[in-house]
């Protein structure tokens, strides 16, 4: 059965089914998800074999933005490793198509633009516009002053806005690349923003704990639409209309009228904050993700919810933590999502599938045994969420320090590096890495991209500059291979010192 | 051992912001951060009520779930810390925390956050007690020298105050009975799930 046709029989049950309670209408759902070529339940299925890993791995930090297009053939990934991953996740076993890592901080927030052949990445505190075709950026789009959270597309892809930590949203043209009018007024950072169906108004939702509302074309605040008194984390706009759906901190999601502010539905309450909202269209669903805690443990919630009658379809939980993104797959049946971990994970939603125990906490690079030496305590707290010690990065937010003992500064071939540290006139050495930390990256290396990071003990550093000087030499150095995972074994040697 | 607790009287705070200010002489806390402020509902409607705010150190602190490295403990007398030399400023503590504890002091590079900063109840940091690396980083840690919080020591009508869990509430429980009426300990359902005030 093709896409099109599938995506025409759940309109249709959608259509005729409208009051199916909630177990009639997930077990609907679940029956037309098993007609999907490839779906578990489907006849072409494959037979008596192991499930295929469907999780999107590259990354090499946490994972922040996910957005799929709109076949679902193709996903976005943002992350803390200061690139944007581009995905073909049509067939059975999702394949990296790109990975973009020219920005200069976090990605968190990620689009597609209307034909797919270009793609929008907020890095810190721009936007940039890039062509998936050729790999290359083709604009970056400078103003904000601080971290962007969201971005919102207009309907026609004109238009872009960018809601800021700054406490401003942004509207950048995207056919003359120009910057438009800027959004001031909110008390906090912007966290959300969404255009209205007819483009004309924009809808902002802030840590202030206010939805605000602002016409487009001037940027002229026009009115206080909701306030929620908490801080919202995540906003979007319901297709159809001028609904529009947000989550809070204080683990309250509500819908509200975008043109009378009223309240028209809040969902139920979690303990802890919502953080990320997805749609799907057709055949009409709503996620709200978050986390809260249970039994001692932090676990990652998702709530799979119909629009219209807002009945929850399913509910799912992640013992790995947070989840601070996520986005529908084909037909709704499975929804992609990411947190703490370096990878995206797709859940299949319908035929419900809960995660697989996990038994005891789950390991994590900046863990550490309490054996660990102290060299080997500092790399892995303040150095391993972006170094690796291998020949390879490990696609991670820094440069390996493999044999960096004797390296100048910004000189990998693959590893892009900021303007200053390709201008900087340093050798690695015992005495600069200590002076690195003493004095702190941004005042040895002003303009780095690396966190201000600085380690006052002199003892500490100089456990880290002996743990460094031995793990750095190759394998055989001590920790210089622990922890290391599959992605980083299969590409091991991709990159030259 | 005691376990540290603030507890904001809606019904004594009449919003001097002695408070905060002593909060931020007391840290040298650089212009612009506060940590702690001042909240006033109904603003010059019937029924205003202002609340002093900072992080409330809570049981389960939200922040410390959700940091991705890991940079926030909790001591023996239950005050929420953080290792500012961990923190990497990504925010993940300020989407999660219900009374907008964390705050940042600096604009890093390319829009960046820079290192976060919040409440200590007065307690310092993991730096080693009373020095002066400890002081610039975290402020004072007047724990560390017998005493309490300065926010709830210099509070005029004793609205907030700051110590021993158990204490604490008893001395609001006694209020209440007292005065007859109570809007409640603002926060505590929250920060301490199961022990009301």
């Amino acid at each position: 059965m093709s896409a099109l046709a599938f995506a025409a029989l759940l309109l249709l049950v959608q259509m005729v089914c409208p009051g199916l309670e909630t177990g009639a209408r997930a077990a609907e759902v679940d029956k037309l998800a098993a007609t999907k070529p490839g779906h578990p339940g489907s006849p072409d299925a494959p037979k008596d074999e192991k499930p295929v890993d469907r999780s999107l791995r590259g990354h090499g930090g946490p994972i922040h933005a996910i957005r799929l297009n709109k076949t679902k053939t193709r996903a976005l990934t943002g992350s803390f490793d200061y690139s944007m991953m581009y995905w073909d996740v049509s067939g059975n076993q999702p394949k990296e198509l790109g990975r973009l890592d020219d920005h200069e901080h976090w990605v968190k927030a990620v689009e597609f633009l209307p034909g797919e052949k270009r793609a929008l990445a907020a890095g810190g505190a721009e936007v940039w516009l890039w062509d998936l075709e050729t790999g290359k950026s083709v604009h970056v789009f400078k103003g904000h002053t601080a971290e962007i959270s969201s971005l919102a597309m207009s309907s026609d892809g004109k238009r872009v806005a960018s809601a800021s930590s700054d406490r401003t949203v942004r509207l950048w043209d995207l056919e003359t690349l120009t910057p438009g009018p800027v959004l001031k007024g909110h008390k906090g950072p912007v966290n959300g923003v969404a255009f209205s169906k007819d483009n004309t108004v924009i809808y902002t939702a802030s840590y202030d704990g206010t939805v605000r509302t602002w016409a487009s074309d001037t940027g002229e605040f026009k009115r206080i639409l909701y306030r929620h008194g908490f801080g919202i984390n995540t906003m979007r706009r319901l297709p159809g209309g001028d609904q529009i759906v947000f989550g809070a901190l204080n683990g309250k999601a509500l819908v509200v009228d975008g043109n009378t502010g009223e309240r028209v539905h809040q969902f139920k309450d979690i303990e802890g904050p919502f953080l990320a909202t997805a749609i799907q269209e057709k055949p009409g669903l709503l996620a709200l993700s978050g986390f809260q805690k249970k039994g001692g443990a932090v676990v990652g919630i998702i709530h799979v919810i119909r629009l219209g009658d807002w009945a929850g379809i399913e509910e799912y939980e992640d013992p790995r933590g947070p989840i601070w993104a996520m986005d529908f797959g084909t037909y709704g049946s499975t929804i992609y999502y990411g947190g703490k971990d370096d990878y995206v994970t797709e859940w299949q939603v319908t035929p419900r599938k809960p995660f697989e125990t996990i038994s005891g906490p789950i390991p994590r690079r900046y863990e550490v045994s309490k054996t660990a030496g102290p060299g080997e305590l500092q790399f892995a707290r303040k150095c391993s969420l972006c170094h690796t010690l291998t020949s390879d990065g490990g696609n991670r937010a820094g440069p390996t320090l493999y044999k960096v003992f004797g390296r100048k500064v910004g000189t990998l071939p693959d590893y892009p590096y900021s303007d200053a540290l390709k201008k900087a006139d340093i050798v690695w050495s015992e005495k600069t890495i200590e002076l690195l930390f003493g004095l702190g990256p941004d005042h040895y290396l002003p303009g780095t991209k690396m966190p201000i990071q600085k380690i006052s003990d002199p003892k500490k550093r100089e456990a880290l500059i002996a743990y460094l000087k031995v793990a750095t030499q190759g394998e055989s150095g001590s920790g210089a291979s622990k922890g290391k995972s599959k992605n980083e074994t299969e590409k091991q040697g991709s990159k030259e010192q | 051992m005691a376990r540290m607790k603030f507890l904001c009287d809606a019904e004594r705070c009449i919003e001097c912001n002695a408070c905060v200010t002593a909060c931020k002489n007391e840290h040298e806390i650089p212009w612009g951060i506060n940590r702690r402020r001042v909240v006033t509902i109904n603003d010059g409607k019937p029924g205003e009520r202002s609340i002093s705010v900072a992080c409330m150190h809570c049981s389960d602190a939200p922040c410390m779930a959700v940091c991705p490295v890991d940079c926030f403990y909790q001591t023996d007398e239950g005050v929420v810390l953080h290792s500012k030399d961990l923190c990497i400023g990504c925010g993940y503590c300020f989407y999660a925390c219900p009374f907008g504890a964390p705050q940042y002091p600096q604009v890093g590079n390319f829009g960046s956050r820079g290192k976060m900063d919040k409440c200590t109840f007065c307690a310092g940091g993991p730096e080693a007690d009373k020095s002066d690396t400890e002081f610039k980083k975290y402020g004072r840690n007047r724990l560390a020298e017998g005493k309490l919080p300065l926010c709830a020591e210099m509070c005029s009508t004793k609205a907030l105050l700051a110590g021993d869990g158990d204490v604490v509430s008893d001395i609001y429980r006694e209020r209440v009975v007292s005065r007859g009426f109570g809007s409640g300990a603002w926060g505590w359902g929250r920060a301490y799930p199961g022990q009301g005030a």
